[in-house]
Formats: C-alpha cells, structure tokens, sequence
C-alpha cells in the first residue's frame, strides 16, 4: 500500500499515519503526565490532595504550596523555604557556565588556530577529562579546595563546575573551529589583528551556536548537579538540589505537604527549562553546524 | 633597489624538506608567478614571504629589511586567498577597512579608502551585503578589494581564481592583470594553472619538489625551457618528447624519426649540433612543441609519414594525434587543412625550434 510521493518517498496508508501518531502522541503523554500531574499539584491544597484524585484540576486554586516552597517550608532546621538556596545556586552556576564557555572557546581556538608542538596532546589529555566520574574528583577535589581555602562556600563551586566543564567546552569548541577555514585567521593575521584580536572580531562573532551549546550543556549539569553541592558545602552554603531534598525529606508534623514538595521541585526545574527555551534553537543548529559547513 | 629578496631559502617541516634553496629577487612593480603542480611549495613559499611560515634556513627581505623575525603584521603586505577568506560576520565594508581599522586608521579616513576601493573594483552597490550574499566573483573581488585598502609594497595572491568557473576566471585574469598595470605595484602570484603564469606573469619561477625549476619570463621558459620538466609543465597541448637516436660527428648530427609509415633523417642546425657533441651522448629526448610538428607544405626532405589516429578540432586549431618513434605525439594543424583519421599525413619537424634532453638527468643539453 506504499505510494509514491512527490518527492519520492514511498510512505505508508493512512493506517500507517494512524500508528505513527498513535505512537507519537503515547510518547508525548508518557512524558508529559509527570509534569501535569506535578503541576496541578503544586496549586492544590492539603486538603483536596488528601482526599485522593490524582489526575483532577486544583479546586480551589492555591498558591499556599508555592509560597511555603519559596519563603517558609523548613529545609532541615532552616525554615525560610528555598528562597536563599536559589539565589546560591544562581550565584555560582552563572559565573561556572560563563567562565567553562570562555576558556572552552579559548583553548578550542588555539587548539585548531594556534597549534603548537604538543598540542594534539594537549587536546588528548583534555579529552581525558570528559571521561572522567564525578565521583573519582571528589576527595582530591575537596583536599585541593581545603588548601586554598574555598570548602564550604559558592566560590569553591564555581571553581569545581568550571575546571569539570573546560574539558567539555574545549571539545565542543574545538571541534566546532575545526570546520572553520584556517585562511580566515591566516587573514586576520595579514590584515594585522593580533591572537586576542583575532579572536574578538573574527572567531567570536561566528561562534554564536556552538557557545549556545556550551552554555545550556554546562547550565543545565551544573544547576542541576547534586554530589559536588552535596560534598563540598553545608548548611547555607547549599546549592538549591541539595536544598530541595532537604525539603522533600523534613517535615515538622508528619504530614507530607506533597504541594510545597511539587512547587520547589518545578521552582529547581524552572531555569533549566528557561534556557533552553530562551537558547535552545541554537542547540541543534549548533550540534549539527560543524558537520556541514565545508 | 628589489622590492623582495629570497636569499638561500629552505624549509623543513619535520623531517620532510619541502622547499631547497630558493633565490628570487623581485624588481619594483614586477608580477611573478610561483607556478607547479600541488605539493611543490609553491603555496608555503608564499606563506613564508606573508610571515605566516618561519623560515628554516637563509633570508627574505622586503624593501632591503629582513623580515625572518618579522609577523605579517609588520611586513608591508596584502594578500589574497583561494577561499576567498571574507569575515563571515561582516559586511563588504567592514571587511575592507579591518586591515586599516587592525592598524588604528581613523574612521573617517577609512571610509574614503574603503569608498575609493569599492569605485575601483566597482563593488559600491555591495558594501552593506554580508559574503553569504555575494557570488563567487563578487567575493573575490571583495577580497582583492581588502588587499588594496592597504595600500601595500607587495601584494601576495594564493590562486585566487582556481574557485571560480572558467568564464569568470578569464574574465578576472584579465581584470587582475588590469589592476597590476594600473596599480604597478609588485605581486606574487601562485598557481597551478600554466595558462595563467604564462598570461599574467612579468617572469615566471617554475617549481617542483620544492626547487625553482627555471626563472625566466614568459617566452624564454616556453621558448627555453631549462629542463624537461619546465618544457613538459609549460604549453597546452604539452610539448611532444621522442626519444631518438644521433649519428654522425660534430658539425654533421643527424637523427633518425621514423613514423607508422616511413622513416626520416633529419639534419640538426649548426648550433645545436655543437652543443650536442659537446655532450656526447648518443641517445637523447628531442623535445618539439605541437606547433613546430606540423603537415609538410609540399613533399618535402625530411617529412615523416604517419599515420593519423585522432583529430581534435579545437577551434583555431586542430590537432592530430600520432606516434614517432614508438611515442605518442601531438601535431597542430589548420581546421582548413585537416585530414580525417586514418589517412597517412607527412610531418615536418621545424628542427630549429626543438631542443634536447639528456635521458636519465632530463637536464637541457641544446
């Protein structure tokens, strides 16, 4: 029952076109039945979750979970909500993720543009570090951040995040500078822009989709990682991760507040879901850029 | 006072060694070819006079100052790329004026320079487009436009048209050559393309595995090609080889052609006779180029009866593909007087214009 098309491939009947979407649309709902369910949820009162539908719309509509969730839910002994532990996480996840992607478009430029006796080795051992656990650089990490005095605080943070994440920027950037003609640097050079100059006004305004890649990888592991932030600080110094499981897992009457518990899981959720809806149509075209540009 | 002077250059990468001893030296407002086929170092060679290769042995020298030590930046050069090489991000505009910008030129002073740029090249209605916007030709022309901002001693140009189809490049040869008459500024021009070293080029420097062949202008390299290889590299259709044998002494050598159908002796004049004896060898590579390999008038001495396997009409000429001695070889003749395949066709050698190769060398011997 194939039939040829206009452009010339043969697709399926209509009972195909059924199952397809059929599938499609299963997949969807599959994905996105969490999401309702935890939204709805989070706008419910105790009461109406209490008395059992699942899947039902908040009657009445409550913002009570939203407002304990950021301002007063307890999060062990600290009863201010995750107001704080946002602000934390902000606070070392953006200077992380700017710093990972300048250096990652620094050495991945003079990786490909600058070459230097070794620098394939260089490359080779940077690459190393993409396969690296999280786990292995837990305790060197932490004597390393004792000796220089950054434990327990966000800017030993930031420092983790950004030496973790240069290795996965280098290759992102690398291999993105690759595909782009040696002649245009050999060009700044004769016009007489110098390495940084080069730089500035050559490679950097080219690069817009590959640092796009960059800064949602290294956003979205670094907001949303939970061991370094778990090791590494305490108390206030907490990431907002760290600071959600605290939520999730104290509760002063035994009764579980599954409406704060929903809102401060989306509020943690909420700015990864920000950038990539604010960056992630540079994603693909970042992704796919260097595998078809001559 | 030469504009560029390449003393005793060589270049290593390595262990390879890509470029032997390399001595050019450039006169004001010269146009010099570096031409050869891919791998020759013709392109790093130009890389090297740009600053944008170090130097491995001997010296350059623009304008009489060593610049071994010097960045491109430093040097006073322009140059224009095979990829065009425009700043994606930029517009006509501002990739003409970054050169002068690099430099700290003013704003306004670049604005006249990139306007007086654009009116020579005619390329004022593309200022604002971005190089995406732009056709192959428009791009280089954008290109040569960036070199010429700068006003510079030496323009340097990388096979600037091997990108282009073949209509736009003779069209931009003959532009470039233009620009140079107008410009009498010095340029070094590589290619790969002998069409264009022979058009373009005031002298040319012949290259390949890494030695300057021969360096000459265009005539004394076609008409006296320093060895088979320059003779081989330079002419379209090549020039014929035959290998052949002499007889006879000094002051009376003699060689022998034969072809499919009947075979020839042909006396060789006094000058390359003596030459020839000096040498001594017996068996040598006569070299004769398609135009002295054509029909004989009337039935003349020394023609040589062949048989001809392929006609090649051409336009203005036509050309006959045979064999002497056992060699395939290229005759040209008049489209009005062409034969068909197949016909028997005598061929006379102007034994004038032929030179001579030893065998094994393939060096030049008259």
């Amino acid at each position: 029952m194939a039939t040829r098309t206009e452009d010339g491939v043969a697709r399926g009947g209509p009972l195909a076109r059924v199952l397809v979407y059929g599938l499609l649309l299963f997949a969807a709902a599959y994905f996105l039945l969490p999401l309702y369910v935890m939204l709805t949820t989070s706008f419910k009162t105790l009461g109406q979750i209490s008395g059992g539908n699942l899947f039902a719309l908040p009657a009445p509509f409550s913002l009570t979970g939203w407002r304990d969730a950021w301002s007063s839910a307890c999060t062990g002994s600290d009863c201010t909500g995750l107001q704080h532990y946002f602000w934390n996480s902000v606070a070392f996840t953006v200077p992380a993720v700017l710093l990972s992607t300048a250096f990652g478009a620094l050495n991945g430029y003079v990786l490909t543009k600058w070459r230097f006796r070794g620098s394939e080795i260089v490359f080779g051992l940077l690459l190393v570090g993409t396969f690296v656990p999280f786990q292995m650089f837990l305790l060197p990490m932490a004597r390393v951040l004792g000796m220089i005095g950054l434990d327990n605080s966000v800017a030993g943070l930031t420092l983790v995040h950004t030496v973790y994440g240069v290795a996965f920027t280098t290759l992102f950037c690398r291999n993105y500078y690759v595909a782009i003609p040696d002649e245009l640097v050999k060009a700044a050079r004769i016009d007489g822009a110098s390495f940084i100059s080069t730089f500035r006004y050559v490679i950097l305004p080219i690069s817009t989709p590959i640092l796009m890649v960059c800064v949602i990888w290294q956003f979205t592991q670094i907001w949303n990682d939970f061991l370094f932030g778990v090791v590494f600080t305490s108390g206030d110094a907490h990431p907002i991760t760290v600071a959600l499981n605290n939520l999730v897992n104290t509760s002063s009457t035994g009764v579980k507040r599954y409406n704060v518990d929903m809102a401060g899981a989306i509020i943690t959720a909420l700015p990864t879901l920000v950038v990539y809806i604010v960056a992630g149509r540079y994603f693909m075209r970042g992704l796919t850029a260097g595998a078809v540009k001559g | 006072m030469a504009v560029l002077n390449i003393e005793n250059v060589s270049k290593t990468f390595g262990e390879t060694r890509v470029l032997e001893d390399i001595n050019i030296a450039m006169a004001e407002g010269e146009f010099l070819i570096l031409v050869g086929p891919s791998g020759c170092g013709k392109s790093t060679l130009l890389n090297m006079i740009a600053g944008l290769e170090t130097i491995t042995e001997g010296q350059i020298t623009l304008d009489g100052r060593s610049v071994n030590a010097a960045s491109p930046r430093e040097r006073n050069i322009a140059m224009v790329f095979q990829f065009y090489a425009l700043y994606p991000n930029m517009n006509v505009r501002r990739n003409i004026e970054f050169g002068l910008k690099m430099r700290g030129v003013a704003k306004k002073e670049r604005g006249a320079t990139v306007d007086r740029v654009a009116r020579m090249l005619q390329i004022e209605d593309l200022l604002d487009r971005k190089p995406a916007q732009l056709s192959g030709g428009q791009r280089q022309r954008v290109a040569i436009g960036r070199a010429l901002a700068r006003d510079p001693a030496l323009f340097l140009f990388d096979e600037p048209l091997s990108n282009l189809d073949a209509k736009l490049r003779v069209e931009m040869r003959t532009e470039i050559k233009q620009l140079h008459q107008r410009l009498a500024t010095a340029m070094v021009y590589v290619t790969h393309d002998q069409i264009e070293a022979m058009t373009l080029g005031d002298r040319i420097a012949v290259m390949h595995a890494g030695r300057v062949q021969q360096l000459g202008t265009p005539r004394e390299i076609y008409d006296d090609p320093a060895n088979r290889y320059v003779a081989g590299f330079i002419g379209s259709p090549a020039m014929n080889f035959i290998e052949c044998e002499l007889s006879g002494r000094a002051g009376d050598i003699t060689v022998c052609l034969s072809g499919s159908e009947g075979e020839s002796r042909l006396w060789l004049p006094a000058a390359t006779t003596e030459k020839l004896a000096a040498h001594g060898a017996r068996r040598v590579v006569m070299g004769v180029r398609p135009e002295h390999l054509v029909p004989a008038v009337a039935e003349r001495a020394g023609a040589i009866a062949c048989r001809i396997d392929v006609v090649e009409p051409t336009g203005p000429d036509t050309y006959l593909h045979t064999e002497i001695n056992a060699e395939p070889v290229t005759a040209r003749c008049l489209p009005s007087a062409a034969p068909v395949a197949g016909d028997t066709v005598a061929l006379a050698v102007d034994v004038e214009r032929a030179v001579f190769f030893d065998c094994d060398s393939e060096a030049r011997i008259a």
